[in-house]
Parts: C-alpha cells; sequence; structure tokens
C-alpha cells in the first residue's frame, strides 16, 4: 500500500484534508496510472456500498422468515432438467428489453417534476388484506419510494406508477430501488405487468426476472430457494452477476423454473401454481372471497373449460383494461338482487368505459336434472377492488360478450349456460339462483342451486376507480 | 455510473441522491440518445452535469474534482465497464474469504456508515489503526478480485 492508496481511501471516506488533496489532485491530473487506480478503488467502492447493503438485508429477511411460525409451501422440483441455454435470439431480446426499459423509464416519468429524488414516490399502496407490517405501518393510499417493506404477514398489493401490479404475501421483505427495479429478499410476489410498464426487474438473491410482458410469481423461502413461476406471457430470468446479460433465458406461460443463491444452473420444475394463489387474487383485484367462492390458481391450465371444482364456486379472471367501444347487453347494474328480464326489454352498458371482466362459475362434475328435487345449493361472497359495472347472466349474453370479453384461451362449450334467476311473479322461486350486488357496488353475493345449466356470471368491474364512469 | 458519482462525491447518500437524479434525467432524455453511439459514454456526460450542479449547490468549502479529472474518470470508467459483471462476481467471493474481523469493519463502514472514530470505538481500536485496516481490507479485495479476473481470462 502507497500513499497514493491512502489517498484515495481517505477521499472515499470523506476524510481527506485539504493538503493530501491538492496531492492527490495533481497525481491523478498528472499521471494516468494513478487515475487508473483512482477508477477501481471507486469501482471497488461502489460495489462494496452496493453488495454489503443487499447482503444485510438478506440476512435480515432470512432471519424473519425463520423467526416466522407460518408455514411456507416447500417449493417442488420433482423432475428437475438442465434449461437448454442455447436461445439464438436471446442477445436481441436483452437489448430489446434494454430500450424498452429505457422507453418505459421515460413514460413513467414523463409528467413528475423534477424533485427531490430521496422524496421520489415510485408506487401507491394500493390495498391490504390482514397485513401486519415490521417496524413501520404502511397504510392503503400511502406513497413508496426507493425503500425496502418488511410485511410480517397478510397480503399487500403495490400499484407502480408505470401501471404495474405487484402484491407481497408474508413473510416478505421487497426492496424498491426505483419505477422499474425491485428486489425480492424473501417471501412470495406475483406481478401483473402491463405494456407500459414492460421491462420491470424483480432481482433475488438468486437469479434477476425481468419482465418481456406478461404476469409472474416469483418466491424466495428461508433457504433461499427461489422458484419462478409464469402465468401468462412470458420473463427472461439470468443468474446475479453472472458473465452477461446474454445468459439469460426467456421462461413462457405455463413453466417455471428455480434455482438457489450460488446454484449456478437456473433447473426447469414442474409448474405448481397454488402457493400464489392467494397473491395472484389481490394482483387480478379480487379483495376477498368467503363462503364457498374460490379464486383460481394462475396459469394456462385454470381458465373456463379446463377446469372445474365440485365443491367452489369459481372465479376466472378473463381479460384486463378492455375499453367499450359498442353498447354491451347486460342484465344488471345497479345494486340489488338479479332478476330475470322479460325477453323484449333490452338493457345495455353504454360504451366509453374500460373494464376488467370475471366469470365466476358453479359447474359440479356431473349433470342433475333440471327439477331434480336434490339439487344441491352453495353460497358464497366476493369482494373487488373497484366497483362493479355490470352482470351479464343470461345465457345468450354471455355467449354475445365471450369474443370481447372472455378469457381467450377458454372452451365454453355447448352446455346451457347462465343464471337462473329469481322471477318477480312466481312464487315458488325454489331451485333458483340468488345473486345480489351491494350498494358498495364491490360486492357480490351468490346463492347457487346446482342444475342443468352451468352456473355462470360475467362481472364487468371498472379497471380504475373514476366511480364517475358509474353514472 | 455509481462508481463515477461515488469518485466524485464522497458521502454516501449525496452519491446516491445524485446517482438517482441522473437516472431520471436519463429517463427523460432517452429519445436524445443517438444509438450509433456507446450508451455509458453518453451517460457519463449527462452524470458530469449533474455532479457539477451538485459541486456548486455545496459551495466553494468542500473538495471538489475539476471538470478536466472528472472527464478523465469518465473515460477510464467506459474503459473498465465491460468487466464490469465479472467484478461484482468475483468481489462476491472474495468477501467470502475475508477475516470476521475484516468483515465486521466492512459493514461498519458501507452499511452503518459509520466514520473512522465511531467504527474504532465499536471495534475497540483507534481510529488511525481503523482507517489502516480499512485501506488494508480493500487492498486485499482488490487483488484478489484482479486475480480472479486473471484466472478466468487464462
Amino acid at each position: 500500500m502507497d500513499t497514493l492508496e491512502k489517498q484515495i481511501d481517505r477521499w472515499l471516506d470523506d476524510e481527506l484534508s485539504p493538503s493530501d488533496w491538492q496531492h492527490l489532485s495533481a497525481r491523478l491530473s498528472e499521471d494516468a496510472a494513478s487515475m487508473h487506480l483512482f477508477a477501481e478503488r471507486v469501482g471497488l467502492h461502489a460495489d462494496l456500498r452496493r453488495t454489503l447493503r443487499r447482503r444485510h438485508l438478506q440476512r435480515d429477511a432470512i432471519a424473519a422468515a425463520e423467526a416466522s411460525t407460518s408455514t411456507r409451501e416447500n417449493i417442488a422440483s420433482n423432475d428437475p432438467q438442465p434449461l437448454n441455454r442455447r436461445i439464438a435470439t436471446r442477445r436481441a431480446v436483452v437489448a430489446a428489453c434494454v430500450l424498452l426499459v429505457g422507453v418505459t423509464l421515460i413514460i413513467s416519468w414523463l409528467g413528475l417534476n423534477s424533485g427531490d429524488s430521496s422524496t421520489q414516490q415510485w408506487a401507491t399502496l394500493s390495498h391490504q388484506v390482514n397485513a401486519v407490517w415490521e417496524v413501520k405501518p404502511v397504510q392503503e393510499r400511502d406513497s413508496i419510494g426507493s425503500e425496502v417493506l418488511r410485511l410480517k404477514s397478510g397480503l399487500a398489493r403495490l400499484d407502480f406508477e408505470n401501471g404495474a401490479f405487484v402484491t407481497l404475501q408474508g413473510p416478505a421483505v421487497f426492496e424498491i430501488y426505483d419505477a422499474n427495479r425491485t428486489r425480492l429478499h424473501s417471501g412470495i410476489v406475483t406481478a401483473h405487468i402491463p405494456k407500459s410498464a414492460v421491462g420491470f426487474q424483480i432481482e433475488t438473491p438468486a437469479l434477476d426476472v425481468t419482465d418481456l410482458g406478461t404476469a409472474f410469481g416469483v418466491s424466495v423461502d428461508a433457504g433461499g430457494q427461489t422458484e419462478v413461476c409464469v402465468f401468462e406471457g412470458e420473463v427472461a430470468v439470468k443468474l446475479p452477476n453472472g458473465p452477461s446479460d446474454s445468459d439469460s433465458v426467456r421462461v413462457v406461460e405455463g413453466r417455471s423454473v428455480a434455482t438457489r443463491k450460488g446454484a449456478g444452473d437456473i433447473d426447469r420444475t414442474e409448474f405448481q401454481s397454488e402457493r400464489f394463489r392467494e397473491s395472484w387474487s389481490l394482483t387480478s383485484g379480487v379483495l376477498e372471497t368467503s363462503g364457498k367462492m374460490r379464486f383460481v390458481s394462475p396459469g394456462p391450465s385454470f381458465v373456463p373449460g379446463r377446469h372445474e371444482d365440485s365443491h367452489h364456486i369459481l372465479v376466472f379472471p378473463e381479460r384486463r383494461d378492455v375499453m367499450l367501444e359498442t353498447p354491451v347487453p347486460i342484465d344488471l347494474s345497479s345494486p340489488g338482487q338479479y332478476r330475470r328480464i322479460p325477453r323484449r326489454q333490452i338493457v345495455v352498458l353504454k360504451p366509453g368505459r374500460r373494464v376488467h371482466s370475471y366469470l365466476i362459475q358453479f359447474d359440479p362434475i356431473g349433470r342433475l336434472a333440471r327439477r331434480d328435487p336434490g339439487k344441491s345449493r352453495i353460497r358464497g361472497r366476493i369482494v373487488f377492488d373497484q366497483p362493479i359495472v355490470a352482470l351479464i347472466a343470461a345465457g345468450p349474453k354471455l355467449i354475445a360478450t365471450d369474443p370481447l370479453l372472455g378469457h381467450p384461451a377458454a372452451d365454453y362449450g355447448r352446455l346451457p349456460r347462465g343464471i337462473e334467476a329469481v322471477r318477480p311473479q312466481n312464487p315458488d322461486n325454489e331451485g333458483r339462483d340468488r345473486v345480489v350486488l351491494a350498494d358498495d357496488r364491490r360486492t357480490l353475493t351468490l346463492d347457487l342451486a346446482a342444475g342443468s345449466a352451468v352456473d355462470q356470471i360475467r362481472v364487468l368491474v371498472l379497471s380504475s376507480s373514476n366511480e364517475s364512469e358509474l353514472e | 455510473m455509481a462508481a463515477y458519482v461515488f469518485g466524485a462525491i464522497s458521502r454516501f447518500h449525496d452519491a446516491e441522491d445524485v446517482t438517482q437524479h441522473i437516472a431520471q434525467e436519463l429517463a427523460r432524455r432517452f429519445d436524445e440518445y443517438d444509438s450509433q453511439r456507446p450508451f455509458v459514454g453518453w451517460a457519463l456526460w449527462i452524470a458530469k452535469s449533474r455532479v457539477i450542479d451538485f459541486y456548486r449547490k455545496q459551495g466553494r468549502d468542500r473538495l471538489v474534482l475539476s471538470e478536466d479529472m472528472l472527464q478523465k474518470l469518465a473515460e477510464v470508467i467506459v474503459d473498465r465497464q465491460s468487466h464490469r459483471d465479472d467484478r461484482r462476481a468475483a468481489l462476491e467471493q472474495c468477501l467470502d474469504r475475508l477475516p470476521e474481523r475484516s468483515r465486521r469493519l466492512l459493514d461498519l463502514r458501507y452499511v452503518e456508515e459509520l466514520p473512522a472514530e465511531r467504527m474504532a470505538e465499536a471495534v475497540g481500536s483507534t481510529a488511525g489503526s481503523v482507517r489502516v485496516l480499512l485501506t488494508r481490507v480493500r487492498h486485499v479485495l482488490a487483488e484478489c478480485i484482479q486475480k480472479r479476473l486473471s484466472a478466468d481470462s487464462v
């Protein structure tokens, strides 16, 4: 170690005297080798700050996870196989991704003032369900900047300024660096990334995930085992600090990969998305289900026509953020009980709104005769994050709206569909389905009777919180 | 980028605030970037302006790098950036090989952000010894990283 090294270190530690500074400054100006040593040392200094802070957070996260009494589902890896990394276009993909990140950053930051970056906010905590926070409680509608969130239990959804939705499932430690870059130190997250936020990144201790237009879940358990499940679209994953970005691997929907810190390889694992179901439900806009209502697990197998359940009313997310450009035939748009509308009376939802669509279905395996007195009843309740603007419950209207609002991969079949509504003039309504939209417009209660028709109702929910659109 | 700003501005929080300002400006001005030219060079050109802005706000009593030195630092960093990921990977391994006492010292400096006097109190030593030891640890790490990079390139 020579004087130069010592002086550089004193400069980096903000302890250099003015006289030593003159000496150091002169050497850096006159001697290229000295400037090279300076650059090397500042690079190490910056990397040490980044690496040691990250390690510190990881230690905290693992300690918190180990201390938690919550049981965590183990990540299955029944048939691990090394992935083929020879993807011819991966360099182009990564380059495109970098470009998209840049473009996305521009979009997300346009219109923001250039105030103090230390107070820059990147997301809003939009909803939380039974959330318990460590140290600093976070409230709904709180703005979140570059900080570490420590969720002991429950669920919390972050709506990013760029349009990304990320839900944490506790115990979890999640760090936000900026609008597009985050880090999951431990726990479970699910994310829905719209086009405006393509390139969104979630780093973990074992691998880095870059979204390529998609929905996905990431889990990091207390032992460092890390898994990525892709529900829709695709993501790029790479080992952190790998030789280069070109070593990223694409993972498409219905696939999952796993690794652990320092493993050196990313393995394909069996797609098991059940552990993400609760978090995914909140990411998808459902705050709560109770009774026999159940939000389906994420993934391409869990769509209408491919997934049945005799014991639950299932909720399938169908489409997001659809702009209604023509009138849509509906059955109910105001709070109250759904009653059959006379055929000659036409009710439509006016165009001009953006909506998410969901299909709620009770389809027990095996068919019961229409007038079978042994029909079973099933009840459930669901609460959405935004107001319900309309219900579509009659078979012909469901069929008419399938192309615009139905799930693109669903098979709705040819069986009769819809809700057998209560008839106002008929005193004998036993065996009919009861559907009630509460005054808050967010809560829907169903009391369904199994019958020969597949009980189905399509729910249209505003995609933004602009309640003036309800008028 | 971080290396450049950390080299130009000593205090962690100041450097990190300026880095974030630069990231915002890069995003706002991304359409000005000519893709025929190196991105890092363009980014460091913008970074230099923000560092100089920071110097101006701090007043004349602070020690600062001259514009000429900032330019030279940027040029060296551009030359070195192709091995950035390799250096970070090597650093992870080299940190794991350090004695516990050295890692503790680094944590005190980089995580707890203590000055030498407070680090000395924490480890029961003197400020002078802590400064010498910290420089020695950085020197050992730099050598270890260099050895690993040389071994990998063989």
